[in-house]
């Protein structure tokens, strides 16, 4: 069993957060009616009462029929309260929604429920990963092979067409910028998780020239991307370097999720708050148990895949302060949302504590 | 309206065996609070639709919110061809006199006139009393319901009812805490035409607030089979969960077992025992002029003197059974196709005082208010509170007071039925299925059981 209670939870570091809710949350009744019964959940939502449709149905007289659910998101799991006669308490408290994990304590009615993780799944996932130490490698390998790729497309492509001016420059632009983001990757394997270098940037500009790094192997898949951008720069503050990989590993999961020629919608909107990016893919999208997982590190549905993509982006945005999250349906595509604080047009350099 | 809907229904209902068309407007208000922060407060309203069509046996069902004519025969036509794919039996729906009629507000008091902010201080009075009552009791669950709704219904048989409706409802609660021990009593109000009932609960409340404390310290019940005298608040959750539900019409037609053994007219009790659900008693949340069917509510015994007499219907079940219709069609919103629920259920006043039933009994339990249960034949019930009787005395609190045991054997177990009859009404409402929660009541005399299984160490 990971245990992870001396962590404040403000100071836990993503790859630990990932690593608890790799594994499925069960319910172990220690009082009441159900007393004994252990239940796995690894459904994406989980309905607990006494009604005949509860996916978990207690026969605790004081639980209602609809008492509470469990849902699982894509960082962690939350417990809710369905309007129930008795109330759903959490360590004792009275609660409408709140997030639970291992170590909680649920009373619902009579019943007195303990929150663990699955076991196996746990310890499957110590044995690949116990930390930053084991996993930044495997991220770096993965963000080499990326830029790797592309370095290939390019190549490629200005071999085929030496007569075709423009697509040598695109490609050979293509091949310094993967170059230097090599280099930097480098040095972060040297100097472990390197702290972010947070400055004021359009991200506007960001995505359109990451956009423009992904062009050649989109064109070669006859993909089409659609832009949907506001006129004014869109501040924000963030580490340059490593948000243009969250940008370009959501295109190129995006890219690869599609068998034939389709489209990529990209979207920004910014409030004075937030700045939200949006990509969406009309790929062949995802089943609530992938959607589900596909945070996970290592967790892939690629035959040559690393599972590190999504995790990396995932642990960037959350570094940056931000939220993303996925929407997607089997056969119907997939969308990435991303949240990021917005920020003034302020330019100076900030460096903040990696936090892990 | 009623030119519209009645010529929309004209135009279509050759093409199906019944057609009916039901439109609603409806305005809510719901506030909570749980501990010192409000947790809810919403004002909404909405406006919606839905048709139902049967052919051959078959329903289609549609409903909307977008009410204009063009919309309308769209929706329509959309519920006939459903019916027409799933329809290839006999359509049965028992025979309901035609009506026309306008149900208009006969309030005491609206709650719509009363502003939101003076709603939101009365609720709030209650809950700093909760959570100022004792240091024992840090938590509070408060909340408050209102609703408002505006229905008009058209069938194919000719019937038009244009009702209004108002529906309250609340709940105070103290959540007492010690040790990890969680232990809460509670007060309960509603009426479908006063919003008076969610004034003057202080005296109620502070009891409550005594109980929820005396609880963390009164000890278990002993586990045992007892002979229990139920108040008439537990009596009503008993007669609703346990009973009502198993008469309502589509659980004894679709369960043969059950069918077997809910037969009209087989003895399901002792001659004091008589059971009912009535549409009538006004003012409170069970009470209904016309069903979601437009058949007029009434009062249905399902128990006369022991002898089981009906059951509640839609007119489809009542048709399929050859019963007789009884006003129980009810659909939570627009959303919904009406199905069989209760309106107010109740065991009727009997001729033993409290002092009588009590008087012989050696050993038993005082069950008192019920915090939830589940029902069925199988029913197990758990009161709020209950007192253990020696020698014919109420004596010391007990917690975790579960009844249970098998709904027939129980109900020939009840040997006093008391004089004390009340009403009783709280916040929330009856689920079943989807449909959650319509405003019900219940009510009943004390009762005594005998043999009475009580789960406890």
């Amino acid at each position: 069993m990971l245990s992870l209670p001396e962590i404040e939870p403000s100071r836990r570091s993503s790859t630990a957060i990932r690593l608890i809710i790799s594994g499925d949350l069960v319910l172990r009744f220690i009082s009441g009616p159900e007393s004994g019964r252990s239940v796995r959940l690894t459904e994406a939502q989980s309905e607990i009462g006494s009604g005949p449709q509860s996916g978990i149905r207690l026969r605790d007289p004081l639980v209602s029929q609809s008492h509470c659910r469990v849902i699982r998101t894509a960082d962690r799991w939350i417990l809710e309260d369905l309007s129930s006669r008795n109330g759903t308490f959490l360590n004792a408290k009275l609660i409408r929604r709140a997030p639970v994990g291992a170590g909680d304590e649920i009373i619902l009615g009579s019943s007195v429920i303990r929150c663990d993780y699955h076991d196996p799944d746990i310890r499957g996932s110590r044995r690949t990963m116990t930390g930053d130490s084991e996993i930044i490698p495997s991220m770096i390998a993965h963000e080499l092979k990326n830029y790797l790729h592309f370095m290939d497309d390019c190549v490629d492509v200005i071999y085929r067409e030496t007569g075709a001016d423009r697509s040598c420059e695109t490609g050979l632009r293509s091949i310094q910028y993967a170059r230097e983001q090599i280099d930097q990757l480098i040095e972060t394997l040297r100097s472990g998780c390197s702290p972010l270098r947070l400055r004021s940037c359009d991200l506007k500009e960001l995505i359109d020239e990451q956009i423009d790094l992904m062009s050649v192997s989109m064109s070669a898949s006859q993909v089409t991307v659609d832009f949907g951008f506001p006129m004014e720069p869109a501040w924000v503050r963030i580490d340059r370097s490593k948000f243009a990989g969250v940008i370009l590993n959501l295109l190129k999961n995006a890219l690869e999720s599609m068998t034939g020629p389709g489209r990529i919608e990209i979207g920004l909107t910014a409030t004075p708050e937030e700045v939200m990016v949006w990509i969406k893919d009309d790929g062949k999208g995802m089943d609530p148990d992938t959607l589900s997982a596909m945070w996970s590190p290592l967790f892939t549905t690629r035959e040559n895949g690393c599972g590190l993509g999504a995790f990396i982006a995932r642990t960037v945005v959350l570094r940056h302060q931000g939220r993303i999250w996925a929407e997607s349906m089997k056969g119907n595509g997939t969308t990435i949302h991303i949240g990021l604080p917005a920020a003034g047009d302020a330019d100076a350099e900030t460096i903040e504590d990696s936090g892990g | 309206m009623k030119s519209m809907l009645t010529a929309l229904i004209q135009r279509f209902a050759r093409d199906v065996d019944y057609l009916d068309i039901r439109l609603e407007e409806s305005e809510d208000t719901s506030i909570a609070f749980r501990g010192k922060a409000i947790d809810t407060l919403r004002q909404s309203s909405e406006k919606g639709g839905c048709v139902r069509a049967l052919y051959k046996g078959g329903w289609g069902f549609v409903s909307f919110n977008r009410i204009d004519p063009e919309s309308l025969v769209a929706n329509i036509r959309s519920a006939i061809k459903q019916s027409h794919i799933v329809g290839h039996d006999a359509s049965c729906l028992a025979h309901v006199p035609v009506v026309e009629d306008t149900v208009v507000l006969d309030v005491r008091k609206d709650p719509r006139t009363v502003p939101l902010d003076r709603k939101m201080q009365i609720l709030s009075d209650y809950n700093a009393m909760i959570l100022s009552s004792s240091p024992l009791i840090p938590m509070s669950s408060v909340s408050y319901s209102d609703s408002y709704k505006h229905t008009w219904l058209a069938t194919s048989d000719g019937s038009y009812v244009e009702q209004e409706r108002i529906d309250l409802g609340g709940s105070l609660v103290p959540i007492a805490v010690r040790d990890g021990q969680i232990q809460m009593s509670s007060v309960g109000f509603g009426s479908s035409d006063d919003f008076g009932v969610v004034l003057n609960r202080e005296e109620e409340l502070k009891q409550a607030c005594r109980d929820a404390v005396a609880l963390l310290d009164a000890p278990k019940v002993k586990g045992g089979v007892y002979t229990v005298i139920a108040n008439p608040t537990l009596a009503g959750v008993f007669v609703h969960e346990a009973f009502g539900h198993t008469s309502e019409g589509e659980k004894v037609y679709e369960n043969e077992n059950l069918a077997r053994i809910m037969k009209l007219g087989e003895t399901f009790g002792s001659p004091l025992l008589s059971i009912y659900d009535s549409g009538l008693d006004k003012g409170y949340r069970g009470a209904l002029v016309y069903d979601d069917e437009g058949v007029r509510t009434q009062k249905t015994p399902l128990i006369d003197h022991g002898v089981l007499v009906g059951r509640l219907h839609t007119r489809e079940t009542a048709g399929k059974m050859g019963e007789a219709a009884t006003g129980s069609g009810r659909a939570l919103n627009f959303k919904f196709a009406p199905i069989p629920r209760m309106r107010n259920t109740c065991i009727a006043a009997g001729d033993s005082s409290f002092e009588d039933m009590i008087r012989d009994v050696k050993l038993g339990v005082f069950a008192v208010d019920a915090m939830g249960g589940q029902g069925g034949e199988m029913f197990s019930f758990t009161a709020g509170r209950g007192y253990m009787i020696r020698d014919g005395k109420v004596c010391e609190m007990v917690k975790n007071v579960t009844l249970s045991g098998n709904l027939f054997v129980t109900l020939k177990k009840i040997d006093a039925v008391g004089t004390d009859f009340i009403i009783h009404d709280s916040g929330g409402g009856c689920g079943k299925g989807a449909q959650f929660p319509l405003p019900v009541s219940s009510g009943s005399p004390s009762i005594r059981i005998r043999d009475v299984v009580i789960a406890g160490d």
